[in-house]
């Protein structure tokens, strides 16, 4: 079906039906259903930010969920400061991508070794983690924002209309802001795949030797991913610090960093439109499950996931993707880059 | 100042005790074992329900405790982990997700609270400062543990064969040794190392379903850290990490003595990529 | 953008608090139903569920017995209790369906002040009466909550007033959990010694997840202050309570506790913990009819072998009927009328005594114990009735000041 249309045209389509769907299911969805799917638009930027960097350009991060949370401790400081959402979103782009470009200097020029990157990312996490936690001193302060250690920040002003502080967003429009960020956010990327950077980045997964022989400096091209990587994963955490007013250590959490690991690994590493279906399905499971609690969701999730390890390693989209063209047996190679990237 | 000295001595030697079975496993089969932390967990929790019963604190301590974890160990390998040899990424992923699982498994069994058990062995005076004995029966376990781990890889047969199957599988095989057995035995061993040092830290931490969290970062930087050697890198690195923490707790205060050792262990990192054990000689232990 | 602009509702920005405009998506309360609304939200697994749990068992007791009782207003109370599981993000979702699909007239709960500070703006932008019924920090001014639980001038006050006039006490080293209670409580206690005539030798704070307590120890040995004051806080802060005896500490120095329940005791020996002090409102052990007739209601709906409880679950108990002897009064569930019945200073006569609204701060009045751990029994060792929250008193005047929705920091 949409394979028949080219790169620009599956993408109109996509808008298309997103646009459609985005601005109709207010109308038909109760107010909570709305609230919790303008969450899971947050989580799965989230989880775009680390599909790409670990599913493209093959760098296994554990940072992704502190650079969210660094995003979003940025836009809350800033929005408090200024009273104005515009310079605070920048902010909370722009904060976390400078840290991951100063990061990820040290980790790439070292040239450490993907597992050294995965629990010097996960220490990263964790410093993150206890800092924040002891910042509930008085002296902590940016400005006027209190940092408030494990309490976090409440009352973070919403995003407004640029200049107008007491225009803001509701519950409505924060859904259709979540919305259309997630859907630009996938759209950037995908292009961005299909520039030469994007196709250096893939090289590089497969073979990063062939890569440095060939001329390219990989440190260089790490470093970059990791870096849009970042970016993305801060303004996540901005559409995250909207959808309650608030932010706190919690996304430094071994448990929180750990989730979008899970939802891309589930969804199809070496894609992107499998995490977003993974963040889907899990964080609506964790979140119906919190209802009714028969059944631990540690237990629930953690079986699941070793399931998924061990026999669907490449997850759901690539496994159906697979099968679909298993039988219609003529190929014709995937639009989505191919899988099997993990370490 | 002596009592200070005790201190450090005992945060380097929790630090190395909660290590060592990582240690192994990563060290001798390269499985990143994220579970290890729930390890950790289920040793504290065996001690304390089996002493909690009315068993001989030592014996459930010393016994009960590592032969519990050394079996969840056996099941995890034959189940999981042997399917991923080799494959360095997935053994994290999925032994991770085994984490999850039992974390899930043990609230739902025991509820998420703390218990605890309280701790054995009195205490003792030094210049008019008193401090817990126990803390000698931690720094003891752990330096005769090192002792012994050394001794069986370096002078018996079973630890012969144990490092050659590491190197070299089928060579192993060609004299006789099934290497799915040794790889199992080695796996069971590092589980049941984990669940000791659980036991032995419990009295003092009290025992909770997420414990192991708090123990995971540490451990994996630790082993990280030190690199090849199995026992001297990890030691190395217990002591320089546990001394960087100790102090600083002791000269300013605890909120800086944890982010000071994770700081320590980015810095090392980017000075010795390959870990301290790149100060010794190879083939080290 | 310009159909995103033009649904931007136009509001005033009165308090940060109101970050989402609601009067859109509140649909008319159901005011024909035949049944009341009442939400209720505590940690009932989790980190927090030591805390949450008798909370939550205690506000379903208050429900039912309301119920059993003819309800209130003739209609009986429907009470969706959620498990927050001790996270952040369930409190936020679980808040927001309870204000919007499920329509609850009154909530009651968070358990831990960061679980309060996400909820309470929910409750303010969709218009929901709010009770917040776990001793904390102090400060809280806000029209819309009712804060019927300690704060720390009730807790300190009375208990240190009474330790350091009988105990001739100078030198005080005091030890607190690394976040917002433990400060404001130092700074408190601080105040309050000196006006004593006591001093703080040290004040060091520890992080949630700290265990070992060694250092600390000897530190204190060094110093030799007539009193140990512990705000320690929470599961790995227990460890304290082990390595003090352990380390041959216990009855040498006196420890006074301010965050010290059933909650905490259950999970030590008797022998580790004899001779601490600490200080509530409630007790199980405090003797008086009102109280054996409250714990063999409890007994009777959780079994006998019910774990102990303390001050608040007795807390949350009272904030029920507290706020159903307002709804009476008013005779409807209108919000506005049910605030200004409860600034009447409505009381109620619950298992600890007399608890009553505080008008100008939406905080509780009441009595308070100083109990000493005997053998693992609190014994209560000197009570005081009346005692206000002096804290908060000195900053938040809700009568003067109605539109405030905020919380006030020393």
């Amino acid at each position: 079906m949409s394979r028949s249309l080219s790169f620009p045209g599956q993408m109109l389509a996509l808008v298309a039906v997103s646009t459609v769907l985005l601005l109709a299911l207010p109308l038909v969805l109760e107010i909570d259903r709305i609230l919790q799917l303008t969450l899971v638009f947050a989580f799965s930027i989230l989880a775009l930010s680390l599909a790409f960097v670990w599913g493209y350009a093959g760098i296994f991060s554990f940072g992704q969920a502190a650079f969210f949370g660094i995003g979003g401790y940025a836009y809350a400081a800033t929005a408090i400061n200024l009273g104005d959402s515009t310079p605070a979103i920048v902010a909370g782009v722009l904060v976390p991508t400078l840290f991951a470009a100063l990061f990820g200097y040290f980790v790439f020029y070292a040239r450490l070794s993907k597992i050294f990157v995965a629990v010097i990312t996960l220490v990263m996490t964790l410093i993150l983690y206890k800092f924040m936690g002891q910042t509930a001193k008085p002296d902590y302060m940016i400005g006027n924002a209190r940092l408030g250690g494990y309490n976090g920040i409440p009352a973070v002003p919403p995003i407004n209309v640029p200049g107008q502080p007491h225009l803001f967003a509701g519950p409505d429009e924060m859904f259709y802001i979540a919305g259309f960020s997630l859907l630009a956010v996938y759209l950037l990327l995908r292009w961005s795949l299909r520039t030469r950077f994007g196709k250096i980045l893939v090289g590089m997964r497969e073979n990063e030797k062939r890569m440095e022989l060939l001329g390219f400096d990989t440190r260089l091209y790490k470093l970059l991913a990791f870096v849009v990587a970042a970016a993305v994963a801060g303004f996540g955490g901005v559409v995250f610090t909207n959808w309650n007013a608030f932010i706190d250590p919690h996304v430094f959490q071994l448990a929180f960093s750990a989730q979008p690991i899970i939802w891309v690994m589930i969804g199809g590493l070496g894609t992107l439109a499998g995490p977003i279906l993974g963040t889907f399905i899990l964080s609506t499971l964790s979140l119906e499950l919190g209802v009714q609690k028969a059944l631990d969701i540690n237990l629930l999730l953690g079986a699941i996931f070793t399931f998924f390890v061990l026999l669907v390693p490449q997850g759901i989209i690539p496994t159906i993707r697979n099968y679909l063209e298993g039988r219609r047996t003529a190929g014709g190679d995937s639009s989505e880059g191919a899988t099997g990237a993990r370490g | 100042m002596v009592i200070a000295g005790i201190q450090i001595l005992n945060t380097v030697a929790g630090l190395a005790l909660i290590s060592l079975g990582l240690a192994i496993i990563f060290g001798m089969m390269r499985v990143m074992n994220f579970a290890h932390g729930e390890l950790l967990m289920l040793g504290a929790y065996s001690v304390q329900l089996a002493h909690s019963n009315g068993l001989n604190i030592w014996i459930s301590m010393f016994v009960v405790a590592p032969l519990f974890v050394g079996l969840v160990g056996i099941v995890m390998e034959r189940l999981v982990v042997r399917h991923l040899y080799g494959r360095m990424m997935d053994t994290l992923l999925a032994t991770w997700g085994i984490s999850l699982f039992i974390t899930g498994l043990i609230t739902m069994t025991f509820g998420n609270m703390t218990r605890g058990i309280s701790t054995p062995l009195g205490s003792f005076e030094i210049g008019g400062i008193r401090e817990s004995a126990y803390k000698f029966l931690i720094i003891g376990v752990t330096v005769a543990l090192f002792a012994a781990i050394y001794f069986i890889l370096r002078r018996t047969r079973i630890g012969m064969i144990a490092r050659a199957t590491m190197d070299n599988p089928s060579q192993v095989a060609a004299l006789g040794v099934n290497p799915g057995y040794v790889y199992t035995a080695t796996f069971a061993v590092g589980a049941a190392l984990s669940g000791l040092a659980g036991a032995v830290l419990a009295p003092l931490t009290g025992v909770l379903p997420t414990m192991g969290a708090a123990y995971i970062g540490k451990a994996f930087i630790t082993v990280i850290c030190g690199g090849e050697a199995i026992l001297a890198g990890t030691a190395t690195a217990a002591f320089l990490f546990g001394t960087i923490n100790q102090v600083t707790t002791i000269a300013l205060n605890p909120e800086f003595g944890e982010v000071a050792l994770l700081i320590g262990a980015l810095l090392m990192l980017r000075l010795l990529p390959e870990g301290l054990s790149s100060l010794f000689k190879r083939k080290a232990l | 953008m310009t159909d995103i602009s033009r649904r931007i509702m136009l509001k005033a920005t009165g308090g940060l608090a109101a970050s989402v405009a609601a009067p859109a998506v509140i649909k008319s309360r159901a005011f024909a139903a035949d049944t009341i609304e009442v939400g209720a939200l505590h940690d009932s697994s989790g980190s927090h569920s030591i805390y949450g749990k008798e909370m939550d068992d205690a506000v379903k007791l208050a429900v039912e017995e309301v119920n059993a009782d003819g309800g209130v207003l003739g209609k009986q109370l429907n009470l969706s209790a959620f498990d927050t599981g001790s996270n952040m993000q369930n409190y936020a979702q679980f808040a927001q369906r309870l204000v919007t699909s499920q329509e609850a007239s009154v909530v009651f709960g968070g358990v831990s002040s960061a679980s309060r500070e996400v909820i309470r703006p929910i409750f303010n932008r969709f218009k929901t009466l709010y009770f917040y019924n776990t001793f904390y920090e102090g400060g809280v001014c806000d029209k819309n909550t009712f804060v019927m639980a300690e704060t720390p001038a009730q807790m300190i006050s009375p208990s240190m007033t009474q330790l350091i006039k009988t105990k001739g006490i100078k030198r005080i080293y005091t030890m607190w959990a690394d976040y917002n209670y433990g400060y404001i409580c130092s700074t408190w206690l601080e105040k309050l010694a000196q006006d004593l005539g006591a001093e703080l030798i040290e004040k060091e704070f520890f992080p949630l997840d700290v265990t070992d307590f060694s250092a600390t120890i000897t530190k204190i040995q060094d110093a030799d202050p007539d009193l140990v004051v512990s705000g320690l806080v929470g599961g790995n802060h227990i460890g304290f309570y082990r390595q003090w005896p352990a380390a041959g500490m216990l009855g040498r120095i006196p420890v006074h506790c301010t965050v010290f329940g059933p909650w905490e005791k259950n999970l030590l020996q008797a022998s580790e913990i004899e001779g601490l002090t600490t200080s509530y409102h409630y007790y199980q052990p405090i003797d008086s009819p009102a109280n054996a007739a409250f714990l063999e209601r409890w007994a009777k709906r959780f079994g006998a072998d019910h774990p102990e409880i303390g001050t608040l679950a007795v807390c949350s108990y009272n904030a029920v009927f507290i706020w159903k002897k307002a709804v009476e009064a008013v005779g409807s569930l209108d919000r506005e009328e049910i605030i200004a019945a409860l600034e009447t200073g409505i009381g109620f006569d619950g298992p600890g005594g007399h608890m009553k609204v505080h008008k100008e701060t939406h905080h509780a009045v009441m009595p308070i114990a100083l109990a000493e751990v005997r053998d693992g029994v609190f014994n209560i060792i000197d009570e005081r009735d009346n005692v206000e929250p002096a804290d908060t008193v000195a900053v938040c005047d809700l009568i003067a000041n109605p539109s405030l929705s905020t919380q006030f920091q020393p």
